[in-house]
């Protein structure tokens, strides 16, 4: 950035201090002034200060002071109008970045339930694993990988967090493998071996996880507020208008002339940009709002349905696995079932309607697995939990379904959106610049021209 | 301009960079933690800690069982509760669907099989003519008694032994099966019972009359698992060196290890099993024990015994004699 040129008039040399004695008044009004708040340059020595005392006593020394003072506070507000506006702008990146990173973050946690769905619900049938079901574990198992690796990149300080899920999530795949080689050799051994895969998923991986999502959501909200943020930007701009108001105010009562030109462009051109970046300001504000309660609620409300049924799904089939002993399986399937219904009572998922109707029959199909599995009839009850052509998997289906797509376009629109009001928040960051800068230098000439009057 | 408001020109830059500065500064956050203090999520663990074991109550007849009738006689002419499957059509039987070789369901048929499945269908086969006619009730060993009692089932074979303390709760058939308590341990370990394993690691499953038993030794270091499963788990992994429970149990365990043994030696508990059934059904329990004898005599008994156990217990000993007179 390019300083003003300094005014070329070396109109005002040092006054002695004695010379030209002021009334008592006028100068205790002038000392007032300028002890506005935050109008006070740096410290001061003491030969400084003598000389500035005596600068004082005389009316050019004022003015050439306060020339000096609307020069300093054009450039505060250059740059800490912009540099604010600025700010707000990269909080609007980070936060687009930290709600990626959530979004990220529960896909992974998401994706790991639906590939124990599917290693549990395998293991009903054994060898005779629909092939589509494994290709679709292979898939999660896969999306869970590149999407870790994804997100170290994405946030370093998640780094060490992602790097222990990967070590659970490689021990979870090798149970699972040791337990279908034995289950396809008719082992029971694989059953226990599948169940220790599921219970260390839980206890490690999922935990793991929700640290994941919690940090971010907690990155994002701080981000949120930063560039929701208007206080900075009104303080130096409200400071600025006050100090060059007032030394407009202070001039024209010296030299008996409402208008100073040069000043009153200065102000205007502060005035100016300060509206529009305010303006600018509070929309930002409101659009981050707006996203932070629909999209980025809508996307966490989603994927927090789908890994539910995931989790429901996988803990269906290990209740059925643990023939006689569902229980424990079913006290978290329940435990889900009261997450989503609140989720679902709150009424902000998209698709509503749908996804509600999804989710009841999804219900209700588990509702008769576990129905024909209390009463005894168990081999009823793995019908009812493998079939493809009905039961439970129709609905789960249709559930996955319904909110495959809702949680796309809420994804997709929760990115754009946050970031929409960089662009405008920056050329206003840059229309402040060019005013600040505007604004010394018509406020140095202005001065300099009345400071002329006196020579 | 003079020195003065220059240097104080150059002040109030400073001071509006720093601002800007320290507005745009980068975000340096903590790193995410790797531990949980308090985990959000609960697993789905279940823990299950087994039936406790039964209270020993002091007798000496617990293998007695009521007089065998003197021929099987058509179930409907019978009585009580025995006239009613024969009515309904069907029996109804607690089983086990994971102890290896007693009843467990093989994956590959999905069915249900095993030494305990095969006597019920016998069973089946004296009341209807069908070995078929059963209907399994999968439950767990805490779950054995209280079925019987609240009639959620007509008899259970889910290796149960028979005990003093039992008695007094349900009924049992006559002695069917002989087992005791051993240990399984690695190919090529010299170790034959419990003392030879001081100071190696032990597992059985938590509340189980193996674990009582085992925790009698005080220099072999007892380890807990939810299931004897759970068990072979630790053992394939390195965890534990042993394993200890009814020898029953360890075969379906060693079947699926070629690397673990059961080691021929004295049992260190004697553990009779016998059907279970509801208290009053005495009757029925007099036709179980003829069925039984009837096994004993013509060679069903050893033939079972062969099919399941034989493999990995060896040949089969003398079937278990009945006792009566309760």
């Amino acid at each position: 950035m390019a300083a003003p040129a300094p005014p070329p008039a070396q109109a005002t040399t040092p006054a002695s201090p004695a010379t030209t004695p002021m009334p008592p008044g006028a100068g205790q009004v002038v000392q007032g002034q300028l002890s506005a708040p935050g109008a006070t340059p740096g410290a001061m020595s003491a030969a400084s200060k003598r000389i500035a005392k005596g600068m004082l006593a005389t009316t050019p020394g004022k003015m050439s002071w306060l020339r000096a003072l609307s020069i300093a506070i054009s450039f505060v507000y250059a740059l800490a109008g912009a540099g604010t506006l600025y700010a707000n702008s990269s909080a609007l990146t980070r936060a687009s970045t930290n709600t990626s990173q959530v979004v990220l973050v529960q896909g992974i946690y998401a994706d790991l339930l639906r590939a124990d769905a599917d290693a549990t619900n395998a293991f009903l049938v054994s060898g005779l694993e629909r092939p589509e079901q494994r290709a679709d574990y292979e898939a999660a198992l896969a999306r869970v990988s590149s999407n870790i690796a994804a997100a170290a990149t994405a946030q370093p300080a998640d780094a060490d967090a992602l790097a222990t899920l990967n070590v659970a999530v490689q021990g979870y795949a090798s149970a699972v493998e040791s337990a279908r080689a034995y289950n396809r050799q008719g082992m029971p051994v694989g059953a226990q071996y599948l169940k220790q895969a599921s219970t260390s998923l839980r206890a490690t991986a999922l935990p793991l996880l929700d640290n994941l999502r919690v940090a971010n959501v907690d990155r994002a909200e701080a981000e949120f507020s930063g560039a929701r943020s208007l206080v900075p930007f009104l303080v130096v701009g409200l400071l600025t208008l006050g100090v060059l108001g007032a030394v407009a105010v202070w001039l024209a009562k010296v030299t008996h002339r409402y208008i100073n030109v040069g000043l009153t462009a200065a102000i205007a051109a502060v005035l100016v940009s300060f509206i529009a970046g305010f303006a600018m300001l509070t929309s930002t504000a409101n659009t981050v709002e707006s996203t932070r309660t629909t999209q980025f609620a809508q996307a966490v409300a989603l994927t927090n349905i789908r890994s539910a049924a995931f989790d429901i799904r996988a803990n269906e089939s290990l209740g059925l696995i643990a023939r006689g002993q569902a229980a424990p399986y079913e006290t978290q399937v329940q435990k889900r079932i009261t997450e989503v219904t609140s989720i679902l009572k709150e009424g902000r998922v998209p698709n509503q309607t749908a996804v509600t109707k999804a989710w009841d029959q999804y219900l209700a199909a588990h509702a008769n697995v576990r129905r024909d599995d209390d009463a005894f009839r168990w081999d009823q009850a793995v019908v009812t939990a493998t079939a493809v052509d009905g039961g439970s998997y129709v609905a789960f289906k249709a559930l996955d379904e319904a909110t495959a797509t809702p949680l796309t376009t809420a994804q997709a629109d929760l990115s754009t959106r946050i970031l929409s009001p960089r662009t405008p928040l920056f050329i206003a960051a840059i229309v402040a610049l060019l005013a600040g800068v505007a604004a010394s230098g018509l406020a140095a000439r202005g001065i300099a021209q009345r400071l002329e009057e006196y020579r | 301009m003079t020195p003065f408001s220059r240097r104080g020109v150059i002040a109030a830059v400073g001071a509006a960079l720093a601002l800007t500065i320290s507005a745009c500064g980068g975000a340096a956050y903590a790193p995410t933690p790797t531990t949980s203090a308090a985990p959000s999520t609960t697993s789905a663990a279940p823990t299950t800690t087994g039936a406790p074991a039964p209270a020993p109550v002091a007798c000496n007849n617990a293998t007695q069982s009521y007089a065998a009738l003197p021929s099987l006689p058509s179930a409907a002419s019978v009585g009580g509760r025995l006239t009613e499957v024969a009515r309904r059509g069907y029996l109804i039987a607690g089983v086990s669907s994971d102890t290896l070789l007693l009843g467990s369901r093989n994956p590959l048929t999905g069915q249900l099989e095993g030494f305990d499945i095969d006597v019920i269908r016998e069973l089946a086969r004296a009341i209807f003519g069908d070995p078929d006619k059963v209907q399994f009730t999968v439950i767990t060993a805490a779950q054995r008694i209280p079925v019987l009692q609240n009639r959620t089932v007509d008899v259970v074979a889910r290796n149960m032994t028979m005990t003093c303390g039992r008695w007094q709760d349900i009924a049992f058939s006559s002695e069917y099966y002989h087992s005791g308590q051993k240990i399984l341990v690695r190919k090529g370990s010299t170790a034959t019972t419990l003392p030879d394993l001081t100071g190696k690691r032990v597992c059985a499953p938590n509340g189980t009359s193996s674990m009582t038993k085992l925790k009698e030794y005080a220099s072999v270091i007892a380890v807990g698992s939810d299931t004897h499963t759970g068990c072979l788990v630790l053992f394939q992994q390195g965890k534990v060196d042993a394993i200890t429970g009814d020898d029953t149990v360890l075969a379906g365990l060693a079947a699926q290890d070629p690397y673990a043994v059961v080691p021929k030696s004295e049992p260190l508990t004697a553990e009779p099993y016998g059907l279970g059934f509801n208290k009053e059904d005495k009757a029925f329990v007099q036709y179980a024990n003829a069925l039984l004898d009837q096994m004993r005599a013509d060679g069903r008994w050893t033939a079972i015994y062969d099919r399941w156990l034989a493999p990995s217990l060896g040949a089969a000993p003398a079937p278990p004699a009945a006792v009566y007179g309760r």
